[in-house]
């Protein structure tokens, strides 16, 4: 055996030792990303809703553009007080003119709906339309996904978690199902970020599990440690065409006053 | 009395133009009562048997579970129907009313409608007749949906055509389902534009309903006028007793009962033995609140309480957290008294196949019956309320009620329909007031032209007095020649106002505001009756007889001699 078949032998032996070490080191990173990256289904919901539940008071500024291919586009305003602690919250409509003074207001169990020019209180139920886009009432109220929902789960009794890509972003893809009465939505996908849980969209189903609409987060700021999802859409799969889009501004987390959540106060706002 | 007969025939045939005018009059008079009577009571007709019975019955029953008054359910529909059917004889049907608001989208176009069910019963075939499609394509296929030529409109859909339907069940779920159109009406009148028809059994799997439930019960009844005594009489019967599901806690036999508001930490120390600091109360409304109680001579280690549901037959789990035990020896050891909430939120939707009577229970084995006080009812039961007003703060009363415990409601249309039915009455009222004044105005003209006829014919009277007539005769003759004119007037009025019916009816109206309840198939609906003809005929003749009979009389008293010298 010469230099050059020993040396021929050597190269062989590490390139091969080089490889063997390669897929090694990706192969256990893989398994060691996968197994740590891949949460149970009641760890992402419990993430959705831990991260984006806020303790202290909010209050915002809410915009929501409806495209509706009846009636068109129509722009609306609002400004948004929540008590998270006591689950309250108030919707006061700031425009347009039409809509200006109208408010929904959340105090205990019970939804109001205030009308400015009948000066009026109407008992409403979670899922009523706010001034009539694809916004409606529970879409303000703390998320409970681990209390409402369950996770899909296959044969061996296993959650049914997809990874895939959303656009470019790692995504986790989940079946949830619901059967609680008054959750509007029995069956939903949810599609989070890898990285920190966060959805990215859901797709809200009927209890016979056709498509009714899809939400999209388009953009979230981190605040106190806590994610908002700023700027939403959501696309009518029922009556496709239709849109609404909704931004939240200005949000500040100074403590609200307990008389806000009060029927008065709405009365007082139109005054 | 032949001859007398003979006579006044003759005298009606001889008097031509004189009874030509008086006739015309009594003529044109019983046709506007004929009219009025018959308008008015097509009216009633439209409102409240086309209109108010597809809208609420004559009576309604419904029962609410956590305010959700838009979707009323009974879980056991079969026991609520009976309880009712046994409570008065004027129930003429039920039918399960089943219903909801609904998104409907064509053929690329949307609208809002009331979704509800049909039981292809005769006359719902006979009011709603089919201007396309067909009552059998209706049943024959799995999901059809019948709507007017307005919403078929709307949607831009036509026979055959699917559309999808998007509403929240009874459970509070949004669902979906797809209906294809099988009958396209022309209906009646506006309300049933917004209305869409389908099977109850589809309709009930798009709303959520299990087959032993049902919605809202309508009643028809034999004598719509009697509704509120009728609603009265069930309310009554339907006054709710106390009762407790038997299940199975391990493996011993227990019953399970809602303990509902406690009165005083006395009563609960004094009837259960337990401490108030042991369990959680409800400020609010005294309410006992997630914590079971049982006895603690119940050994068991087991917090799974099984129970057999009505729907499947399969067991159900409940399970008992944090239960306290009381040692207090009144407590009977198999009972466990779970916080009304959790009861009716378990025992409601997985409604139980074994229930109890409690008060027959504890009066057989001799239990002290202070315990029942405690005990939640099956239901609790509305007030029944005199009109609109007071019926609705009663339903808004209801929307805030969140709880579990069912609350039943009976009402009559004089509350739910009360402004139809107001509006019946007044247009009803106000015919009548202008045909009567108009009837009278008539019949006092007739009156002195009958007056005059008589002291016309003095001399005739003379005349007949003097070859020997009879007083009474000569009445008789004088009142059956009146009584003859005013018959055959009178039929030949009941004849024309037929024809002005028939004339008015073929005339087509199109409006939208409240006038078009008074239309039918857009025209004028009339609804003449055998019993107003008789009572408009009899009403005529008697007015007739009333005002011939002073003068005859007076005439026939006269001497020949007198009589013809006047």
């Amino acid at each position: 055996m010469n230099y050059k078949t020993t040396r021929s032998i050597q190269n062989n032996r590490t390139t091969a030792l080089t490889i063997f070490l390669m897929g090694l080191l990706i192969t256990s990173s893989l398994s060691a990303s996968s197994i740590k990256q891949k949460p149970s289904i009641t760890e992402i919901l419990k993430q959705i809703d831990t991260q984006q539940t806020i303790e202290k008071d909010v209050t915002a500024k809410v915009a929501i553009l409806q495209q509706d291919i009846e009636q068109g586009i129509k722009q609306m305003e609002s400004i948004y007080f929540a008590k998270n602690s006591t689950d309250k919250f108030l919707i006061v409509m700031t425009a347009p003119e039409s809509e200006k003074g109208n408010g929904y207001l959340k105090s205990d169990e019970h939804f109001w709906m205030y009308r400015r020019n009948t000066r009026t209180f109407q008992h409403i139920s979670r899922d009523e339309s706010i001034a009539g886009s694809d916004a409606n009432t529970s879409d303000f109220e703390t998320p409970k996904y681990e209390l409402q929902y369950k996770g899909k789960k296959d044969a061996n009794d296993n959650d049914i978690i997809q990874i895939i890509n959303l656009g470019n972003i790692p995504a986790y893809k989940i079946d949830v199902v619901s059967d609680l009465p008054n959750v509007a939505y029995p069956n939903l996908t949810i599609w989070v970020r890898q990285d920190n849980l966060l959805p990215l969209k859901i797709q809200n189903k009927s209890y016979s599990n056709s498509l009714i609409s899809t939400q999209y987060f388009l953009k979230y700021s981190k605040i106190n440690d806590k994610f908002i999802a700023i700027k939403q859409m959501v696309m009518d799969n029922f009556e496709k065409g239709n849109k609404t889009v909704w931004e939240i501004t200005d949000i500040t987390f100074r403590p609200i006053d307990d008389h806000i959540f009060t029927k008065a106060y709405l009365e007082n706002l139109s005054n | 009395m032949f001859t007398i007969l003979k006579i006044s025939f003759r005298n009606f045939l001889r008097q031509k133009r004189r009874n030509l005018m008086i006739g015309g009059s009594i003529s044109f008079g019983i046709a506007i009562m004929m009219l009025a009577n018959a308008f008015s009571n097509g009216i009633s007709d439209n409102i409240l048997n086309k209109m108010v019975i597809y809208m609420t019955g004559h009576v309604k029953v419904q029962g609410i579970e956590n305010g959700r008054i838009i979707s009323p359910i009974f879980r056991d529909k079969d026991r609520i129907k009976s309880i009712i059917l046994e409570s008065d004889p004027n129930i003429q049907s039920i039918l399960e009313d089943i219903g909801s608001l609904v998104r409907v989208v064509g053929n690329g176009k949307g609208d809002y409608a009331w979704i509800t069910n049909t039981n292809l019963h005769p006359d719902f075939k006979q009011l709603y007749k089919p201007l396309k499609g067909s009552y059998d394509l209706f049943e024959s296929i799995k999901n059809p949906i019948m709507l007017s030529e307005k919403k078929a409109e709307t949607l831009n859909i036509s026979i055959g055509d699917s559309v999808n339907i998007r509403t929240t069940n009874v459970n509070g779920q949004t669902n979906t389902g797809t209906f294809i159109l099988s009958i396209i009406t022309k209906n009646k009148n506006m309300f049933m534009d917004y209305a869409i028809f389908s099977k109850t059994s589809t309709l009930k799997t798009l709303l959520g309903y299990k087959n032993q439930e049902s919605g809202a019960f309508k009643l028809l009844l034999k004598n719509p006028k009697k509704a509120k005594e009728t609603a009265d009489n069930i309310h009554k019967q339907l006054s709710p007793g106390k009762f407790g599901v038997q299940a199975k806690l391990g493996n011993k036999n227990v019953i399970v009962v809602p303990i509902g508001i406690i009165p005083t930490q006395n009563k609960l120390q004094e009837f259960l033995g337990i401490n108030r600091k042991d369990v959680t109360i409800t400020q609010k409304h005294n309410q006992l609140l997630n914590v079971p109680i049982m006895s603690n001579s119940l050994q068991t280690t087991s917090s799974h309480i099984t129970f057999k549901k009505i729907e499947s037959k399969t067991n159900t789990d409940l399970i008992l957290k944090n239960a306290v035990k009381s040692a207090y020896s009144n407590i009977p050891k198999n009972l466990i008294f779970v916080p009304s909430r959790l009861f009716f939120k378990t025992f409601q939707t997985n409604y139980p196949e074994n229930r109890i009577n409690l008060t027959k229970y504890f009066t057989a084995n001799n239990l002290n019956t202070n315990i029942l006080k405690l005990i939640d009812t099956e239901w609790t039961l509305t007030n029944r309320t005199e009109n609109t007003i007071s019926f609705n703060k009663k339903l808004k009363s209801l929307m805030k009620n969140k709880r579990a415990q069912p609350t039943l409601d009976v009402s009559s249309m004089y509350e739910t329909a009360k402004d139809v039915i107001q509006f019946e009455q007044m247009f009803n009222l106000v015919v009548l007031s202008v045909s009567i004044i108009l009837f009278f105005i008539i019949m006092i003209g007739v009156l002195n032209s009958l007056r005059m006829t008589i002291q016309e014919r003095y001399r005739e009277i003379g005349t007949l007095r003097a070859i020997g007539l009879k007083k009474i005769h000569l009445q008789w003759i004088f009142l059956l020649e009146m009584l003859i004119l005013a018959t055959v007037s009178s039929l030949i009025g009941i004849v024309i106002s037929f024809g002005v019916m028939k004339g008015l009816s073929l005339l087509k109206f199109t409006t939208d505001n409240a006038l078009n309840m008074i239309l039918v198939d857009n025209s004028i609906y009339f609804l003449p009756t055998l019993s107003h003809i008789i009572k408009n005929l009899l009403l005529v003749l008697g007015f007739t007889l009333i005002t011939v009979y002073f003068p005859c009389r007076n005439a026939a008293k006269l001497s020949p001699s007198e009589a013809l010298r006047r």
